[in-house]
C-alpha cells in the first residue's frame, strides 16, 4: 500500500467536518486528527487548511471560540454547528453513493468474448 | 456532543440561517478588521508552536523546527487575514481601497492634470447650476406669499399702447362691491401714503404701505420679529391704532438689525407710533415701503386701495377678467380719473406684475445656452484631459495586464481616478455656483422683484453633476476598454517608444475640434452682447444728462388747495431759491424726465382735423432746452412772461414736425390738446387750468432736436413740450444741473429753499438722470446679460486654451524621441514646430470652421433671443481670429518647447 493517498478535489471540507464533528478542535488538531484517522497515509497540505476552515466558518457550518489547549495555551477550537452536522451527513450520503457506483463500476470483470458472440 | 446552534432566534427566521451566518461573519470581518487580523495571528501562532514541538520531540532542533513548521504552512502568516478577508466576500472592498490611493497618489503625482481636469468640470457645474437657480428663482419661485400663483392685480390696458398698462385704484365703495366678486376667496386692500420721520434731528421721509387687515391672513408671512398688521388694528375708518411694522430693509438700515426694537417708538412730526414687528427680507408687498400700518392710519380724506385678489381654486385669470371688466368700466364711468379714455381691463396674475421679466425673458434661452455650452466645454476639457493622460499610459496598462492583472481591474481602477477628479470637481463646482449665482442680483437688483431671493437648486445642482460624471466616467474609460484588450505583446513591444496608433488621436481631435467651435461661439455671442451694450453707452440721447440731479417740490402745504397763481408764484420762489446756491448752474422743470417723457396724449391738428394724432406730453419751463442742453431747431421758446401768464404755447421735436406737418412749416400751427380743455371733468384734485386757458387750442412756436424719450432701445416719439404754468400741478419736479456730482448740494438746496418759501415739502430724490438712464430695464438687461456672457467666454477660452495646450504638450513628448532622431538627422528646428504646429491644423482651422457655422445659425436666433445686441457679423470673423491667435499661442508653447530638443537626450528618453 502507497504511504500517502493524494487528496481528491472537494474532499478537504468533508475530511475536516468529519474530524471536528468526533469532539471539538483547534486548527493543528484538525490536522493530526485527520492524519491519525488516516493512519498516517493521507498528509493535508497544511497551506490549505486554514482558507478551507474560513470559508466553512463563513459559510456558518463550523464555529470558533477561543479556548485553552493541552499545553494550556490560548487556541481557537472548532465545533460543528447543526447545518454543519446537516451537510456533513448529506455529503457523506453523496460519498459513499459515489463511492459505491465508482466501485461498482471498478470492480467490473472483464465479460468472456463467446458471451456477446 | 452539543450542538452549537446559537444563532439568535428573535431574528426574522425568513432569511436561512447560512445566509445569515454568512452575512454577520462578512460584518464582523468588516468593522472588526484588527480584531480579526490579530485572532487569525494568534491562531496561526498557536499552530506553528504546536507543530514546532512535534517536531523538537522528533528530535529536530529547535531552530530548525520552527523554521520547517513555517515551511509546511506554506502560506505566509501574514497573507492569512488577506485570505480571510477574501473569503468573508470582502475582496472587492480592499481593491478598490488599494485602487483609490493609487488613483490619488497618481493624480498627486500629476498636479497640474488634476487641477486643470477639476477645474474645468468646476466651472461647467458652477456655471450652469447659478444660471439655471436664476432662471427658477425669476421665474417659478419668486414670492413669498400663500398661494401667490393664484393671487391677481386688476389692469388697465389702453388699446392705443398695446404694450402699457397700468395699476389703478379704487374707492372705498368700489373696493367692497370688487371684493364681492364671487370669483374670488379673498382680497386685500393695500394703499401708500409717506411720513415724515422726526427723530433725535433726521428728518426723513419714509414711505408707508397702508394694509387691511385682512392682509397677514391672505398672505401668510410669518413676521420676523413681533406681530404683522391685524384686523383688531382697524381698516379704514376704524379707530386709529398707532402701530406699525418695520420693513425688514428699513430695520437693517436705521435699527442695524437690533432684535430688541420691538415695542420703541417711532417718532413723526405729530404722531408717536408704536413698533409691534419686523417683516422678513422677502416680504417687499407695495413696493418694499420702509413702514406697514394698519389702513386705520390713513391720513387723507379719500383713501384709495389697490386691490390684491385671490382667485378661487379652479378659476382662470381669464375667466375671472371677464367678468372684472364690466364692473371695471362701470367704475370708470362713476371715477373717471383713474382710467384710461378707453381701456379694456383684465387680471393680471402677481407673476406678471414686474416689467422687467419679459425682457430678461427673452434673454434667457441665450444664457441657457451660454451656460450649457460652458457645461460641455468643461466637461470635454476634462475628457480631452483623460483621455490624453490614458493614452500615454497605455504601456502602464498593458504592463499591469501582462503582469495578470485583469482588465475589470484595470478598467475599475481608472474609474475610481475619474470619480475622484469628477467629484472634486463637483464640490468645488458647487461652491462656485453659490458665487456666480448672487451676481444678478449684485449686477442688477432692480431688474428682480424684490421678493426674489436666488437659491441654488438641488435638482439642477445634481443634474450638472450626473452630466459631469457620467462624461468623466465615459471618456476615462475611454482609453482603457481600447487598451485592456488583448493585443498587450504589441503594446509592449513597441518598447519605450509609446507611440499612439492614429487612430486612437481621433476622439482627441474630436473634441478638441468641438470645444473650439462651442468657445467661439461663446466669444461671438458675448461680444455682440457687449458690444450691444456699448451701443448703450455711447448712443447720442439727445440731451446732457451729466450732474443733473431730480428733485421734487411739493406745492401744497396743507390739505387746502392754493390757488394757480400762489402755486406759479411759489414755483417761481423755489427756481430762483435754488438757483441762487452756489454751485448750481441752473435750474428747470419738467414732469418728466428723458429717457422717458409724459403720458402720451391725443389730439388735433389744426387744418388736419379729420384725424386724431398721438405725442408724448411733457410740461416744462421755458429754460428746459437750455438747461438740458437741447438745441432748438426753429422758432423760439415761450419767454418768462409769457410763462407767468401760463399761455397755451407749444414746442415740438424734430420728429412731430416730420411726421405731422411734412410739406409746410410747423410753426404758428395750432395743436387742439384735451387736456386744456376747461370743460373737462376727468381732471385730477390739484391740477388747475390757467385763467387765460379759454380752450383745447394751443399754439406751435418752435421745433427743438429730438431727445430720446420712450426708452432707450425704442424709436423717438412725437412729442409736445406745454408751458408748464398753462396747466399747474400741485408737485413740480425741478432738474438741477450742478457743477460737479450733485448729490452733494442736498443740504444748501433745501436750507435755500426753506428760507425763501418757508416750510416746504422737498422730495430729493438721489437718482440724477445718469442713474435714471443706467436703471432703465433695457439698459440693465443689456448690462447683466453682456457681464454674464463675458464671464462664460472667457472662461470657455481659458479651458479651451487649456485644454489644447494640455494636449499638444502630450502629444509632444510621446514624439519627442522621433524629434530627437529627426533633429539628429539634420532637420531644422523651425522645421520641427511646424511639423508640430501643422498636427494640429486641420484640427483647429475644423472647428472654427464649424464655430463660424454654429455663431451663423445662432445669430439667426438672435433677433428673438437678445434684441439689443449687435448683429454685425464682423464680430464672429473678429472672434474667430482672437481665437485663432489665442489657440496658436497655446500650441506654440509646447511646440517650441520641442524644437528646443537635444537629440542626444532625446534619444536617451527612450
Amino acid at each position: 500500500m502507497p504511504k500517502d493517498v493524494d487528496l481528491l478535489q472537494g474532499t478537504l471540507n468533508l475530511l475536516i467536518l468529519k474530524a471536528v464533528s468526533l469532539g471539538p478542535l483547534h486548527g493543528y488538531g484538525v490536522l493530526l486528527r485527520i492524519q491519525q484517522l488516516s493512519a498516517d497515509r493521507m498528509q493535508i497540505q497544511q497551506g490549505t487548511l486554514y482558507p478551507a476552515l474560513y470559508r466553512l466558518e463563513h459559510t456558518g457550518l463550523l464555529r470558533g471560540k477561543w479556548g485553552p489547549s493541552d499545553n494550556n495555551r490560548k487556541a481557537r477550537f472548532y465545533t460543528l454547528t447543526a447545518a454543519g452536522r446537516r451537510q456533513l451527513t448529506a455529503e457523506q450520503q453523496k460519498w459513499h453513493a459515489l463511492a459505491d457506483v465508482i466501485g461498482t463500476i471498478l470492480n467490473t470483470e472483464p465479460t468472456p468474448a463467446e458471451d456477446i458472440a | 456532543m452539543s450542538l452549537p446552534t446559537r444563532v439568535p432566534s428573535r431574528l426574522p427566521s425568513r432569511i436561512p440561517r447560512r445566509v445569515l451566518s454568512r452575512i454577520q461573519s462578512t460584518l464582523r470581518t468588516l468593522f472588526r478588521r484588527n480584531q480579526t487580523t490579530i485572532e487569525i495571528n494568534d491562531e496561526l501562532h498557536h499552530h506553528l508552536e504546536a507543530h514546532a514541538a512535534d517536531l523538537i520531540a522528533q528530535g529536530i532542533p529547535p531552530q530548525e523546527a520552527r523554521r520547517q513548521a513555517r515551511l509546511d504552512l506554506a502560506t505566509p502568516v501574514a497573507n492569512h487575514a488577506e485570505l480571510h478577508r477574501q473569503t468573508a466576500g470582502l475582496q472587492l472592498l480592499d481593491e478598490t481601497r488599494q485602487d483609490i490611493r493609487y488613483g490619488l497618489r497618481g493624480l498627486w503625482r500629476n498636479k497640474p492634470f488634476a487641477l486643470t481636469a477639476i477645474l474645468s468640470l468646476a466651472l461647467g457645474i458652477g456655471a450652469a447650476t447659478a444660471m439655471f437657480s436664476v432662471v427658477y428663482a425669476v421665474l417659478l419661485d419668486i414670492y413669498p406669499y400663500a398661494d401667490a400663483d393664484r393671487t391677481v392685480n386688476p389692469i388697465v390696458h389702453d388699446p392705443s399702447l398695446p404694450d402699457d398698462w397700468s395699476w389703478f385704484v379704487f374707492t372705498p365703495q368700489q373696493y367692497a362691491q370688487y371684493k364681492a366678486a364671487p370669483c374670488f376667496e379673498d382680497v386685500f386692500g393695500q394703499g401708500g401714503m409717506s411720513i415724515q420721520l422726526d427723530e433725535n434731528d433726521v428728518q426723513q421721509p419714509l414711505r408707508v404701505a397702508l394694509l387691511t387687515g385682512n392682509a397677514a391672513g391672505f398672505n401668510r408671512v410669518r413676521p420676523l420679529l413681533g406681530r404683522d398688521i391685524q384686523p383688531s388694528d382697524g381698516d379704514f375708518g376704524g379707530k386709529p391704532s398707532n402701530v406699525v411694522v418695520l420693513g425688514y430693509k428699513f430695520w437693517q438700515k436705521h435699527y442695524f438689525g437690533d432684535k430688541s426694537v420691538i415695542g420703541k417708538d417711532l417718532k413723526t412730526g405729530k404722531n408717536l407710533y408704536r413698533i409691534v414687528g419686523v417683516m422678513p427680507e422677502r416680504y417687499t408687498l407695495g413696493g418694499d415701503p420702509d413702514l406697514y400700518m394698519p389702513y386705520s392710519q390713513y391720513i387723507f380724506p379719500e383713501p384709495y386701495f389697490v386691490a390684491f385678489a385671490k382667485l378661487k381654486k379652479g378659476v382662470t385669470a381669464q375667466q375671472a377678467s371677464t367678468f372684472v371688466d364690466p364692473m371695471l368700466h362701470d367704475f370708470a364711468k362713476a371715477e373717471p380719473r383713474f382710467y384710461p379714455r378707453q381701456f379694456h381691463a383684465r387680471l393680471q396674475p402677481l407673476l406678471e406684475g414686474f416689467t422687467s421679466r419679459s425682457k430678461l425673458l427673452k434673454n434667457f434661452p441665450l444664457l441657457y445656452f451660454a451656460t450649457g455650452a460652458l457645461l460641455l466645454i468643461g466637461c470635454a476639457n476634462c475628457s480631452l484631459l483623460l483621455l490624453a493622460r490614458g493614452t500615454t499610459r497605455v504601456h502602464e496598462f498593458a504592463l499591469r495586464s501582462a503582469v495578470g492583472a485583469s482588465r475589470a481591474r484595470i478598467v475599475r481602477q481608472l474609474l475610481v481616478e475619474c470619480l475622484t477628479i469628477s467629484l472634486l470637481g463637483s464640490v468645488l463646482g458647487t461652491g462656485l455656483a453659490y458665487l456666480l449665482a448672487r451676481l444678478p442680483l449684485q449686477l442688477a437688483a432692480d431688474l428682480f422683484p424684490t421678493e426674489a431671493v436666488i437659491r441654488i437648486n438641488g435638482t439642477i445642482l445634481a443634474f450638472s453633476i450626473a452630466v459631469a460624471i457620467l462624461a468623466g466616467i465615459v471618456f476615462g474609460l475611454l482609453p482603457a476598454l481600447k487598451f485592456s484588450r488583448p493585443h498587450i505583446s504589441t503594446m509592449l513591444n513597441s518598447n519605450g517608444r509609446r507611440t499612439v496608433a492614429a487612430g486612437s488621436k481621433r476622439p482627441l481631435q474630436a473634441l478638441i475640434a468641438a470645444q473650439i467651435a462651442l468657445t467661439l461661439v461663446l466669444l461671438t455671442v458675448s461680444a455682440a452682447a457687449i458690444s450691444g451694450f456699448l451701443h448703450f453707452l455711447h448712443m447720442p440721447l439727445g440731451y446732457d444728462p451729466t450732474n443733473v440731479v431730480s428733485v421734487g417740490a411739493g406745492l401744497m402745504k396743507t390739505t387746502v388747495l392754493p390757488s394757480w397763481a400762489e402755486r406759479a408764484a411759489k414755483i417761481d420762489a423755489i427756481q430762483s431759491a435754488i438757483e441762487s446756491v452756489p454751485g448750481v448752474i441752473s435750474v428747470t422743470t419738467a414732469d418728466d424726465t428723458p429717457p422717458s417723457g409724459g403720458g402720451l396724449s391725443q389730439f388735433q391738428l389744426v387744418g388736419d382735423e379729420n384725424r386724431n394724432r398721438d405725442a408724448r406730453y411733457t410740461s416744462v419751463a421755458s429754460n428746459y432746452f437750455s438747461s438740458l442742453r437741447i438745441p432748438l431747431l426753429q422758432g423760439r421758446v415761450w419767454t418768462t412772461a409769457e410763462q407767468n401768464a401760463g399761455l397755451p404755447l407749444v414746442v415740438v421735436n424734430q420728429t412731430f414736425a416730420r411726421r405731422f406737418s411734412p410739406d409746410r412749416s410747423i410753426i404758428d400751427r395750432i395743436v387742439r390738446l384735451p387736456a386744456l380743455d376747461p370743460k373737462d371733468k376727468s381732471r385730477p384734485i390739484g391740477v388747475t387750468l390757467a385763467p387765460a386757458i379759454q380752450n383745447t387750442e394751443a399754439r406751435i412756436i418752435g421745433v427743438s432736436a429730438d431727445v430720446v424719450n420712450d426708452g432707450l432701445d425704442k424709436p423717438i416719439l412725437p412729442n409736445l413740450y406745454v408751458n408748464r404754468n398753462a396747466i399747474m400741478w400741485a408737485y413740480v419736479p425741478l432738474l438741477i444741473r450742478t457743477t460737479g456730482a450733485p448729490h452733494g448740494y442736498d443740504l444748501s438746496i433745501a436750507q435755500a429753499v426753506n428760507r425763501v418759501t418757508g416750510k416746504t415739502f422737498l422730495n430729493i430724490n438721489p437718482f440724477t438722470l445718469q442713474d435714471i438712464i443706467e436703471h432703465q430695464p433695457a439698459y440693465r438687461t443689456q448690462r447683466l446679460v453682456a457681464v454674464l456672457l463675458s464671464i462664460f467666454a472667457v472662461a470657455a477660452l481659458a479651458l479651451s486654451l487649456v485644454g489644447l495646450y494640455s494636449v499638444v504638450a502630450y502629444i509632444v513628448a510621446q514624439r519627442t524621441p522621433e524629434f530627437g532622431i529627426r533633429i539628429a538627422l539634420g532637420a531644422q528646428r523651425e522645421g520641427i514646430l511646424w511639423l508640430v504646429l501643422r498636427s494640429n491644423a486641420a484640427v483647429l482651422l475644423g472647428g472654427t470652421a464649424l464655430g463660424i457655422l454654429l455663431s451663423f445659425a445662432v445669430r439667426a436666433r438672435f433677433a428673438h433671443w437678445s434684441e439689443y445686441s449687435s448683429r454685425n457679423p464682423l464680430t464672429i470673423l473678429i472672434s474667430a481670429l482672437i481665437l485663432l491667435t489665442a489657440a496658436l499661442i497655446a500650441s506654440l508653447i509646447p511646440a517650441h518647447r520641442a524644437s528646443r530638443v537635444e537629440p542626444t537626450q532625446a534619444l536617451r528618453a527612450e
